[in-house]
């Protein structure tokens, strides 16, 4: 008796789960649904500590809205993938790392986990990935004409686009991204991309046009000066604007660069942050204890990690990603600039390149100490870590190692972090 | 040592003829590279894409870099755990005494692991020639250059070291004697849709054998072999037991062993260090620039998973299943393989009619043989217990998980 | 003609002796540190339960991992094909057999004749097995009796993060020392044992009646929570640990 009440009970439950899944998915599915975001968004009725904040997220949603929009030409496009070429075609994409973040935020990461891992997705690799498949499986995200990923940095991203493509039966763009920045390499790459956008004229029927292609490289090259001037900005003793702010906006770096509304968000925020520095309000802010830089990404799912360094007095004024490393854009040459941009990412390549950047950041930001986080799938960030161990104890510069997920909290123990991070403080005190 | 042999020595019988004679083929394996190992002039590698005949051609031996069968205590304080135990096991062997008889290494881009051991090893390791390149994940036009130009600047570059005339007649002989071998090799694989005479073990051995020994004397025992293969055939000494497809990232032979040794036959493989390494073949054109015959050569054969080209390759796999009869598939992944995490698990889904066995390991087995022996036994007496399996089994629906995604959801146990 | 099963696993040694169909003697005797020493005492206590001789057993199948040390034995079967017959002797209606012994868990899927048609096992490490069960009653102080009684006085979980058996035990041993009580922690050790198990099951899919094998079957507080969270009813046998052993008895005896 009692366990036929179970089994009706958990059969009800899982009923309902189901229930719930499909009505979500179909609601997922809505344009009208990011319409009806973006209007509360523009109203007001939402609260926002910056104004570019709201510009930010009206502008997600709007991609989003697009993305979901029946007959959309869609391109689901890795993280480092050259989106000038969408802005310049008129061809929508949509990241599934940056949706996997997305899921982080809202807390609803462990569902699509468990969804992936029951089809065979390990639990060692990138979790991003992971949580995107478990994405995938229960038909939440928008459906895609073709893929398009670049292989700097990760090698996850290939592979899980391989896997898609092949699982969709749609055609995979790829954007193999050498180590090298010679001559040959530049050539390479540059040859790929015009085979990239022929593929993607065909795939939308629409002809490139060159002055088009040429302004999205200028809005790729203003939204890096304004980026800049962020991070000028960002130096400041008071640090205006931590990495837990910054972590929306890296929205921007990896959906954005091409699209004209990104420099304008960027100018924005630097106009905001002017005024937080020279305005009234300047007096209520407190310099940290201590300037710390934050390698790889924070972890996304809540979590009390960068809130509990603020409530130390200790502040991550800087984090990687957010670094402007490529060199300016010329609009004259947009194919050129573009490879320049892929090839010269610092995370590529001999990690002495890394090294030299993360050192660049240190000096740039002034910071006291270095906190690696070691995303537990990543193997490029992994791997370099006894690298930067090295490197930093020869410069005298403090590191602390945090080992977790970003995506997956399962592994997550408050209680752990926060005995590293007292250890740590203690240490540059 | 085979099954058979287990038995034959429990009941006191002598060991079969053809027995006897891979005995002596595999100590003399062993000979061979114990001998290159500590006499000759070699130039370490990793990844199968490597151009050998490039190092061949600069009066060096082509020496793979084998993990070490031991802890990697050493390489561990280098590298993270999180990095896969064939690149841990690989830089434990180089900066073991074994790595000091090497010239130098040789790495590609194959994998951000593999990225990271080059930092490692140019950091850490004491030998004096290193060299990195870039391998293309495609097979495109742009690509076929981009790689054809990489080779040629590195067979500049070893030829420099080496302070010799970089000679593209000699490189042209390095070509064609790799080509025999390789030729050879891949018709010992040909001939296996029937029954076979050479358990696959044995033909991955050979494969590893042709990666560490002077390509000149391999060639000789690749003919001993052959011979002794060929008889095996015509007398009818076949192999018995289920019919196996191995597929996986870079394994041990001792790992590779414990197959046969529980009584499977390795029809086919698909390693990187077997018959992915032979399987392949391009026809120079008239003319044609050697570095852009070997560019085409290298990236136009079966890719591996970092490529990406690979996962169009299911289909081909699929047929090749049907085609050898094959009555098991063994997938067995380094942990912490990216490549084969993210194809294994597409293969998982498409591989349907057929039992698949997941494995994930050590690049020496699953700590310990017991319970890498216990999962494959256990594999192979479902194997056959299901040829004796009575016609018409019906199977259940499912009433948790993902019925689609299993493999004998949809059997017909009538095959 | 009397024949015998032995299961050696890394916990525990059971041996069953089947005579004319029916269990002649039933033995189960921790491991410890010689298998060997296990093996004959198992052996012998049967042999003197059953009133045979070593000679009189017509046939001896051997399983679990010292499967390969047992000197009499005539035939070695893994536990997976042995854990799947002993199932489908006890209840011919079972289709999925979870056995979660000493340092590793499996799930198997039956055919109606009781032959494994899929099978799947964990991952190297031991979390999720009775090894880790053990070691966390050690860091908690209680018997395993004592486990399954105090999960069922709470309702609350602390959530257990680490996977690996060894942090797992630092990570509970911080959690006592934060002031966590010990029925929570209980709650959190076995909703990760859950969470292993349930992961396997989805992957390989269950059909049919399911039935729990192995030591950590006498559980109750890890069989109610699975069943929960499977939503199906789990049968446990009278004397789960027996079930290899059982199993390898009925291969014996079919061999003959």
């Amino acid at each position: 008796m009692a366990h036929g009440l179970l089994k009706l009970g958990t059969d009800l439950n899982q009923i309902g789960k189901k229930i719930a899944r499909g009505v979500s998915r179909h609601i997922l599915h809505w344009p009208l649904l990011y319409s009806l975001g973006q209007e509360t968004v523009r109203r007001g009725l939402l609260k926002f500590p910056y104004e570019s904040k709201r510009m930010l997220v009206d502008y997600g949603m709007g991609q989003i809205k697009e993305a979901y929009r029946r007959n959309a030409v869609l391109v689901w496009s890795s993280a480092f993938s050259p989106t000038e070429l969408y802005y310049a075609l008129g061809i929508t994409h949509f990241s599934p790392e940056v949706a996997s973040a997305m899921v982080a935020s809202f807390g609803f990461q462990e569902m699509f986990l468990k969804e992936a891992e029951s089809r065979w997705w390990g639990r060692d690799n990138c979790a991003f990935h992971r949580c995107a498949m478990g994405g995938v499986f229960l038909d939440y995200f928008p459906r895609p004409r073709a893929f398009c990923a670049s292989t700097h940095l990760c090698d996850g991203a290939v592979l899980l686009f391989n896997n898609l493509a092949a699982r969709y039966r749609r055609p995979f763009f790829l954007l193999d991204t050498p180590l090298k920045q010679d001559h040959g390499a530049l050539n390479y790459v540059v040859q790929q991309l015009k085979s990239i956008i022929a593929s993607l004229e065909e795939l939308s029927g629409k002809k490139m046009q060159a002055e088009k292609l040429e302004e999205a490289v200028a809005c790729a090259e203003a939204a890096r000066r304004e980026l800049e001037e962020v991070n000028r900005l960002r130096r400041h003793p008071l640090s205006p604007f931590n990495t837990r702010d910054a972590i929306a906006y890296l929205y921007l770096y990896f959906n954005g660069v091409g699209s004209p509304v990104t420099p304008h968000i960027y100018n924005t925020l630097a106009w905001e942050l002017k005024e937080k520095i020279n305005g009234a309000e300047a007096a209520a802010l407190k310099p940290p204890r201590f300037r710390l830089l934050w390698l790889h990404m924070p972890p996304i799912y809540r979590n009390n990690m960068l809130a509990y360094l603020e409530g130390k007095g200790a502040r991550a004024v800087f984090e990687e990603f957010s670094h402007v490393y490529w060199e300016p854009m010329d609009p004259g040459r947009p194919l050129h600039s573009i490879a320049r941009r892929m090839l010269s990412h610092f995370g590529h390549g001999p990690v002495e390149r890394r090294l030299h950047a993360i050192k660049t950041m240190v000096e740039r930001y002034k910071v006291d100490g270095v906190i690696h986080f070691s995303h537990w799938g990543c193997r490029q960030n992994c791997g370099s870590v006894k690298a930067i161990r090295d490197f930093l104890r020869r410069e005298g510069i403090p590191l602390l190692l945090l080992d977790g997920d970003c995506i997956d909290n399962r592994n997550y123990a408050p209680g752990q972090v926060q005995t590293r991070i007292d250890g740590f403080l203690e240490m540059l005190a | 040592m085979k099954w058979q042999n287990i038995q034959a020595a429990a009941t006191g019988e002598q060991l079969p003829q053809s027995d006897r004679q891979l005995e002596f083929f595999r100590q003399m394996l062993e000979r061979e590279e114990e001998r290159t190992r500590l006499e000759q002039e070699k130039m370490a590698w990793l990844c199968s894409y490597t151009p050998v005949e490039i190092i061949a051609a600069c009066n060096l031996v082509p020496y793979r870099l084998l993990a070490a069968d031991k802890e990697t205590l050493r390489a561990d304080i280098y590298l993270h755990p999180t990095l896969c135990s064939y690149v841990r096991g690989a830089l434990e062997n180089a900066l073991s005494v074994d790595g000091t008889t090497l010239q130098g290494a040789v790495l590609l881009n194959s994998c951000n692991a593999a990225s990271h051991l080059y930092h490692s090893l140019s950091t850490f390791y004491s030998q004096k020639f290193h060299y990195f390149m870039d391998l293309p994940h495609d097979a495109s036009p742009a690509a076929l250059d981009f790689w054809a130009g990489e080779l040629r600047q590195f067979h500049r570059a070893l030829a420099r070291y080496r302070g010799i005339a970089l000679r593209v007649d000699t490189l042209q002989e390095q070509i064609v004697l790799y080509h025999e071998n390789r030729k050879r090799m891949a018709e010992l694989y040909g001939e296996r849709k029937g029954e076979v005479a050479v358990n696959g073990n044995d033909l991955i051995r050979l494969v590893q054998a042709s990666m560490l020994l002077p390509a000149s004397r391999f060639r000789e025992i690749l003919g001993l072999f052959a011979n002794h293969a060929q008889k095996q055939q015509e007398k009818g000494h076949f192999c018995r037991g289920p019919r196996l497809f191995l597929l996986g990232s870079v394994l041990s032979k001792v790992t590779i062993d414990i197959i046969e040794e529980q009584g499977g036959v390795l029809i086919l493989d698909d390693l990187c260090m077997g018959r992915r390494a032979v399987t392949f073949d391009a026809i120079p054109a008239a003319g044609e620039d050697p570095y852009y015959y070997l560019a085409r050569l290298y990236l136009g054969r079966y890719p591996c998973p970092r490529m990406k080209g690979s996962f169009a390759a299911l289909d081909e796999l699929e047929q090749l299943l049907r085609d050898y009869r094959i009555d098991g598939v063994i997938l067995y992944y380094l942990k912490f393989c990216d490549a084969w995490y993210y194809l294994g698990q597409i293969l998982k889904e498409r591989i349907r009619h057929i039992p698949v066995l997941i494995l994930e390991g050590e690049y020496t087995g699953m700590g310990g043989g017991g319970q890498l022996r216990t999962r494959i036994a256990a594999f192979l007496e479902m194997l056959s217990q299901k040829n004796s399996m009575s016609a018409g089994e019906a199977c259940l629906a499912p009433t948790v998980g993902n019925r689609d995604v299993g493999i004998f959801r949809t059997l017909d146990f009538r095959l | 003609m009397p024949v015998a099963g032995i299961d050696i696993g890394s916990l525990s040694t059971e041996v069953v002796i089947l005579h004319e169909g029916k269990i002649a003697a039933a033995v189960i005797l921790p491991t410890g540190a010689s298998s060997k020493t296990a093996i004959n005492r198992a052996m012998g206590q049967a042999l003197l339960q059953s009133g045979f001789s070593l000679d009189a057993l017509e046939r001896i199948v051997a399983t679990g991992y010292g499967r390969v040390s047992v000197p009499f034995a005539h035939e070695k079967v893994t536990e997976i094909t042995c854990h799947g017959r002993g199932a489908h002797f006890l209840d011919p209606a079972v289709r999925t057999v979870i056995d979660i012994g000493g340092q590793d868990s499996k799930v198997i899927c039956l055919n109606g004749q009781g032959k494994v048609v899929d099978f799947l096992m964990n991952e190297k490490c031991a979390a999720g097995t009775g090894r880790f069960l053990e070691v966390m009653c050690q860091a908690l102080e209680v018997d395993l009796d004592d486990f399954s009684r105090l999960a069922g006085r709470t309702g609350k979980t602390v959530p257990i993060s680490s996977m690996c058996t060894v942090f797992a035990e630092s990570e509970v041993v911080s959690l006592i020392a934060e002031g966590y009580p010990r029925e929570q922690i209980i709650r959190g050790i076995i909703d990760s044992i859950v969470e292993r198990t349930e992961l396997m099951a989805n992957r390989i899919g269950i059909m049919g009646k399911l039935m729990m094998t192995g030591g950590v079957a006498k559980n109750q507080a890890v069989v109610q929570a699975l069943q929960e969270k499977l939503g199906t009813k789990i049968e446990v046998p009278e004397e789960p640990q027996l079930v290899g052993a059982l199993g390898a008895a009925l291969l014996a005896q079919e061999e003959m």
